[in-house]
């Protein structure tokens, strides 16, 4: 019974189409100090990622050798690298960077679990077991390692990063998606829909999709900053984004390699890595709240 | 409890042979043939038609996983061409680094997000928790690399303390502490605040049962209701991720290895990625995948062995 109650409510939070809800659903995440906070770091990253041209103090590639490892200072407000470019000019170039790597990894992850949850969960049997098999050995490995060994095969660029950590990432949509629609599927109202007729593409899309979004909205919102953090990481240890794009993992990288000359492009770019995770993390945990509250706290409660 | 002991062994099982392949077959989707990568693009046609035979690289891609898992159970992971040693042997250099460094971090995670969270949650809605709370939630936000970064600008660039390079020798236990101390706080800290947060939140659970009311409707201590009944009850879902923790954390060696230059599995595998040394990146990944799949098990059967509910069912059983 209150499955099936709260599922209507969670509906009639986030059903798409029905503007008030999302508003009133906004203001709720607004009012949380972790949502407003959250919200802010989500805004502003995503307007310094396409103003960056018009926001950025220097061309983040322009290099002005005598100039090289100046700490902050007028000219430079957050100093420069070994080649003398422009730190805060790289920093804001970098957040366009990492949202073109972490959305559309997590969009891909998204859509391949999407599909492969939805097809297990729904018809069982032989596919589902295999399914879980294939996911339970690609969640076998820390991602850090499975990244590594795929993009050993790939090669370091870009795009292949992208890939990888989509790859990473979707059992956990498969996983949260095969779950729900498991639950869902034994609901009587799904019986007589399919009794009168309904094809399995329409239960499928009308009757258990909406069931998903809401903890698939949350598990993006927690999913994005991993991915940032999974980019800057392997880029940092040369396997993902290649210099001299300013990735944030890049300039920790350049960073390193003059840590005893100059520490203020680390300090400069972890200050930048540690208020994207930290305000995205929030906000995911807001929009938790917001969403679902039984999920509430309970990640402790993980015991079945 | 028996039959999910042997559906778990059996599917780990499974996953071991799954990865095994895979990392097998990694040789095949390598861009470029391994073995000009060691000959040299103008090697003699004969030699490389010689060493292509001796790593079987013109046999079916079956044969290849076969060959590759029966010769992995026996210890046997290939010959590393580069430096001409068994991956074997480096392998087993490399390991107690990590093994130590994976094992320190996991102490400090339990011997400082424990407290962390004990202290704010003993002292509900006061400063310390609120201080205990946000601690927790910005450290779960700190990658091992930045932490590992920080720390090293900090310690050994500024204030010229505690070494920044290598891991020291067993010979000297005093200089091997003091090179493990950085990469081990680095390695530690995310995991500390997601313990913390963790076990935070299911001692608030506990805090809620109804025992616990009529506990304290009896007049039971505070102290005793919470160190006995509380701590003990919430302490069963943390010990099933700790297990899955220690696994992450060989995995996020990596990076710390890299960042101070420690001679474990991390740098190994990282070092024969940028020489494209591919028999110590399938034997690493393999003996890393491994590792963390046996941790993963190792916590699963632990928490369910903690749990006095699981303990009494397998005696019911016994019987």
């Amino acid at each position: 019974m209150s499955v099936a109650a709260s599922s209507v409510d969670r509906e009639a939070a986030v059903s798409p189409g029905r503007m008030q809800g999302v508003l009133s659903g906004l203001a709720a995440l607004v009012r949380r100090p972790n949502g407003a906070f959250g919200v802010s770091v989500a805004v502003g990253m995503v307007v310094l990622a396409i103003f960056a041209p018009q926001i950025a103090p220097y061309n983040p590639d322009a290099q002005n050798i005598p100039a090289a490892f100046q700490g902050p200072g007028t000219t430079h407000l957050l100093g420069t690298d070994e080649l003398g470019r422009d730190l805060l000019s790289r920093l804001i170039y970098g957040t366009r960077i990492e949202l073109s790597v972490a959305l559309p990894a997590v969009a891909i992850a998204v859509l391949c679990g999407l599909v492969l949850g939805l097809m297990a969960g729904y018809f069982g049997g032989l596919i589902d077991s295999v399914l879980v098999i294939i996911m339970d050995t690609v969640q076998a490995f820390p991602a850090v390692i499975l990244a590594l060994a795929l993009l050993f095969l790939l090669g370091p660029s870009l795009g292949n990063v992208r890939i990888v950590i989509a790859i990473a990432f979707v059992p956990n949509y498969a996983r949260v998606s095969r779950a729900s629609v498991y639950a869902t599927k034994q609901n009587l109202y799904i019986e007589s829909e399919r009794a009168l007729g309904a094809s399995h593409r329409r239960v499928v899309l009308v009757h258990l999709l909406p069931n998903i979004i809401a903890p698939l909205l949350i598990l993006i919102a927690m999913d994005t900053p991993s991915a940032i953090v999974t980019e800057a990481g392997l880029s940092f240890l040369g396997l993902g984004v290649q210099p001299p794009t300013p990735s944030w993992g890049v300039l920790l990288s350049d960073g390193f390699t003059n840590v005893y000359t100059s520490p203020w492009e680390i300090i400069f770019a972890s200050l930048a890595l540690m208020v994207a995770t930290l305000g995205l993390t929030m906000l995911g945990e807001a929009l938790r709240d917001v969403l679902d509250p039984r999920l509430a706290g309970s990640r402790g409660s993980e015991r079945s | 409890m028996v039959v999910y002991l042997i559906r778990r062994l059996l599917m780990t099982m499974v996953v071991i042979i799954l990865l095994a392949s895979l990392v097998a077959s990694l040789v095949h989707f390598i861009p470029g043939n391994p073995v000009t990568i060691v000959l040299g693009p103008h090697a003699n046609p004969a030699l490389v038609a010689q060493a292509q035979r001796e790593m079987h690289l013109n046999d079916p891609i079956l044969v290849q996983i076969y060959l590759f898992l029966s010769n992995a159970v026996r210890g046997n992971l290939g010959s590393d061409f580069l430096n001409n040693a068994p991956v074997s042997q480096l392998i087993m250099a490399a390991l107690p680094h990590t093994v130590i460094l994976a094992v320190a971090a996991l102490l400090l995670v339990i011997l400082v997000g424990v407290p962390l969270s004990v202290y704010g949650t003993r002292r509900p809605d006061s400063w310390a928790d609120r201080i205990s709370a946000a601690v927790s939630i910005s450290l779960i936000t700190l990658p091992p690399y930045v932490a590992g970064l920080l720390l090293l600008i900090l310690f050994p660039v500024t204030l010229h303390i505690l070494p920044a390079i290598g891991a020291g020798s067993f010979s000297d236990p005093v200089g091997y502490l003091e090179h493990l101390i950085l990469p081990a706080i680095a390695l530690a800290v995310g995991w500390i605040g997601y313990i913390a947060r963790l076990l935070r939140a299911s001692m608030l659970e506990v805090l809620n049962t109804s025992y616990v009311r009529t506990a304290r409707s009896w007049g039971v201590k505070e102290r005793i209701i919470f160190y006995k009944y509380v701590l003990k009850n919430a302490v069963i879902p943390t010990i099933a991720i700790l297990g899955v923790g220690l696994g992450q954390l060989i995995g996020g060696a990596i990076f710390v290895e890299v960042i101070f230059a420690r001679p474990g599995l991390g740098t190994l595998v990282y070092d024969a990625i940028q020489q494209r040394n591919y028999p110590v990146v399938q034997a690493g990944v393999l003996v890393i995948g491994v590792m963390f799949v046996f941790a993963n098990l190792l916590a699963d059967l632990s928490y369910r062995f903690v749990d006095p509910r699981v303990r009494v069912e397998l005696g019911r059983l016994r019987r």
